[in-house]
């Protein structure tokens, strides 16, 4: 009996417990306003690699439309810098040609993409493409964004060296460092390099850069722009011509170097140059276009004994950082005719 | 009388709080969603909100930003710096969290025009502006007259932008609705100390009851029951008799080959038939039981087969044999599957189902103190539930399933059964 009455003491106490908890529950219901915690501030890439997807998207979509039409006009959306004017001349080359072999290819299959942790604008990002169906090489193409109220815009492109082992990024979902033009970090600056690979195109193995880059040689465009200042110069040698032919290049003015940091350090650094070729003949001599861009450019002109070509040349050169005893080399390059005229 | 009395307070006492417990989870139950506005201020056409306050009460939140009539309205959602970046210098409203459940806190921002130059042609440019087709959202709507974007929070700082577009443009009224699980803490401790109360009551009830008749076989039968319960956690499968039995048994079953077979299948029957005898005599209540595997039981020929299965049995027996003890015992040693512990309670169930018809009997299943048991099987239905979840286990898992059933099909009460 005892057993059972404290066990109905307890039981009291129990439904005490209870009521109170009843009591409680009524009374009880309203919670704290929650205020925000967001998590806090880090560095990441500007876009996620799908919003990079539907910016490369809209570019290539905006290329293909113009290239469907002919039509430079379309390119403007999506579609910038150094880019548009090459891609503005290729159209109406190929509209005057009838033509579209010039038109460079931009595959929209990408091996890799490089996106910038820039916090501010402009922004630059990266993309190497596949290569295309004829195996012509892989492309690496830059996009910037001007300001946060204007789209990712193709700015320029290049073909990757045959043979090319580029140099490692940063995953895209850390981000790259994208280097201001003066940067000092790297063996030399990017503004500089871009000037000093310009003066190297320009005087050739003379220049009193060429030290700090790979042998002529070994670069394909130097060897490219060799090769073609042989066979035109042999060409205008002739005897009833006389002529002589050059090319030089400056850094193209107003246009920003776009610099992207590389894994080891160093960087690559992507910039475009005006190239002006000058074929001239003896006084009264008439030179004719070779080539198909030539002949489009110079179409309804009046011949003389001189040409002047423009070329918007693209390149992208690897720079390693400062104290390194690497050499600058040529990443890729695009040498395309965007003007001619006799005179 | 009074004894009756108190135990039902108690358990009308406990029902009481079950049923508060309860309906403070439905009855006076929050809301499920948080809905709060915010009401534009100032003169900019642009809602923003701080990082922080989409997520600020769930991480899935619905989002209508509407204007007074047909204006396109946009929504998006970007990084914080990127939204603060696209806003620049244009005016805007600020939500930075709530005032209250219902509304927003917002306040007018007028960013600094950094350089004069700009400050001239940015407030053309800037009024009615639309966000829309930005690279840098993640997610944006555009409407008109209201625009409904959902979002989901995901790691990173995100703030969203809201913007009348046009030239007569107006900052839209945001809704942030975000869908909630509300909080239910007064439910389990309001059931939990009902039942307590409920198994308090029926406690007071049970033990007046059950004085007079204290030698009754029913109490014995209870505590077997409950012996049983704590054999079953430890060998799950029956098989796990090995724990209790003395180690000695589980060498045998491991080292000693087919030999002891012969020894140990020799004394199996009779040891057999006494046990079931024994146990047939000592607990009336076995014969109430309906035999669980009355087809499977035979069907197996545990008996005969010198297996190695049949090892455990031997073992068991002897076990019981040795302490020769009270039916607890015959429980220890785990010789006897689950389904056993399954019988006693129905039986002990429908014990109390007689005991106490009515109040006391629908309050015990309300309660849920004692899990439900199915009604008493007929003998030849009863088979299958007795394979249960060994059976099932081993050929789940590809053990032969001939052994092992043997084993203790054999020390099954359903070959006690057979021997009835």
């Amino acid at each position: 009996m005892t057993a059972s009455t404290s066990r109905t003491r307890r039981s009291r106490w129990t439904a005490a417990t209870a009521l109170l908890t009843a009591g409680l529950l009524l009374t009880g219901c309203a919670a704290d306003l929650p205020t925000p915690s967001p998590a806090p501030e880090e560095s990441g890439p500007a876009l996620t690699l799908d919003q990079n997807a539907r910016v490369l998207e809209s570019v290539n979509k905006a290329v293909a439309a113009a290239d469907e039409a002919l039509d430079p006009d379309q390119l403007a959306s999506r579609v910038t810098g150094p880019a548009l004017a090459v891609r503005t001349s290729q159209l109406e080359v190929a509209k005057e040609s009838g033509s579209t072999d010039w038109v460079t290819v931009l595959p929209a299959e990408y091996q890799q993409i490089i996106l910038p942790t820039t916090q501010t604008w402009p922004r630059t990002s990266f993309a190497i493409t596949n290569s295309t169906e004829d195996l012509a090489p892989p492309r690496l193409l830059a996009l910037v964004q001007e300001g946060p109220r204007d789209p990712f815009k193709l700015w320029g492109w290049v073909q990757l060296r045959p043979g090319l082992r580029m140099p490692a990024f940063a995953d895209a979902k850390i981000g790259s460092e994208i280097l201001a033009p003066d940067d000092s970090s790297l063996l030399i600056s990017p503004q500089d390099v871009v000037a000093q690979y310009a003066d190297l195109l320009t005087t050739g193995d003379g220049s009193a850069f060429a030290d700090s880059f790979e042998p002529a040689a070994e670069d394909p465009f130097r060897t490219l722009l060799k090769g073609i200042a042989e066979s035109q110069g042999a060409l205008l040698a002739q005897e009833r011509v006389e002529g002589t032919y050059t090319f030089s290049t400056v850094p193209r003015p107003d246009t920003p170097v776009q610099a992207v940091r590389t894994a080891d350090g160093g960087a690559v650094v992507m910039a475009a140059l005006d190239g002006t070729e000058v074929m001239e003949g003896k006084e009264g001599s008439v030179l004719s276009p070779t080539g198909t861009t030539a002949s489009a450019l110079l179409q309804g002109q009046t011949p003389t004994n001189r040409v002047t070509g423009g070329f918007t040349d693209m390149i992208a050169l690897f720079v390693p950082p400062a104290g390194s005893d690497q050499k600058v080399m040529l990443v890729g390059y695009s040498h395309v005719q965007t003007s001619a005229t006799f005179g | 009388m009074l004894r009756r009395l108190l135990g039902s307070i108690l358990i009308v006492l406990g029902l009481a709080a079950a049923g508060l417990g309860v309906a403070s989870a439905t009855l006076w139950r929050e809301s499920d969603s948080v809905v709060a506005t915010a009401a534009p201020r100032g003169d900019g056409t642009l809602v923003v909100t701080d990082p922080g306050v989409l997520e600020l009460v769930g991480s899935d939140v619905t989002v209508v930003a509407s204007v007074p009539g047909d204006e396109k309205v946009t929504v998006a959602v970007g990084r914080d710096l990127d939204v603060v970046g696209w806003v620049g210098i244009d005016h805007y409203t600020r939500v930075t969290g709530l005032t209250d459940w219902t509304t927003l806190t917002t306040k007018a921002e007028e960013p600094e025009v950094p350089a004069p130059a700009e400050g001239e042609e940015a407030p053309e440019s800037g009024l009615g502006a639309n966000p829309a087709g930005n690279d840098m959202w993640v997610a944006e709507v555009t409407g008109e007259g209201s625009a409904t974007l959902r979002w989901t929070d995901r790691p990173g700082r995100w703030s969203l932008i809201a913007a009348g577009v046009g030239e007569d443009a107006q900052a839209p009224t945001i809704e942030l609705t975000w869908p909630r699980t509300p909080s239910t803490p007064w439910l389990w401790p309001g059931v939990g100390a009902g039942a307590a109360l409920v198994v308090a009551g029926l406690a007071v009830l049970l033990v007046r009851r059950r004085k007079p008749r204290p030698g009754a076989p029913g109490a014995g039968q209870e505590g077997v029951g409950q012996e049983g319960v704590g054999q079953e956690g430890v060998g799950p499968d029956g098989s796990g008799a090995g724990t209790e039995v003395a180690p000695r048994t589980g060498q045998d079953l491991v080292q000693d080959g087919p030999d002891d077979v012969a020894d140990a299948a020799a004394p199996t029957a009779p040891l057999m038939t006494r046990r079931s005898r024994r146990q047939g005599a000592a607990t009336g209540a076995w014969k109430a039981v309906p035999a669980p595997g009355p087809t499977a039981g035979p069907a197996r020929t545990g008996g005969g087969e010198p297996t190695d299965g049949a090892e455990p049995t031997v073992a068991a027996p002897q076990e019981a044999e040795a302490t020769d003890g009270a039916p607890e015992q015959e429980m220890s040693t785990g010789a006897i599957p689950m389904l056993t512990r399954r019988e006693r309670r129905e039986q002990e169930e429908a014990r109390r189902a007689a005991e106490h018809p009515g109040i006391t009997g629908r309050l015990r299943a309300l309660t849920g103190s004692i899990p439900v048991v199915r009604p008493p099987e007929d003998p030849a239905t009863g088979a299958p539930p007795t394979r249960s979840h060994t059976s099932a286990w081993r050929q789940a898992w590809g053990f032969e399933p001939v052994a092992g059933d043997t084993s203790h099909r054999d020390t099954a009460p359903d070959a006690e059964g057979d021997a009835r």
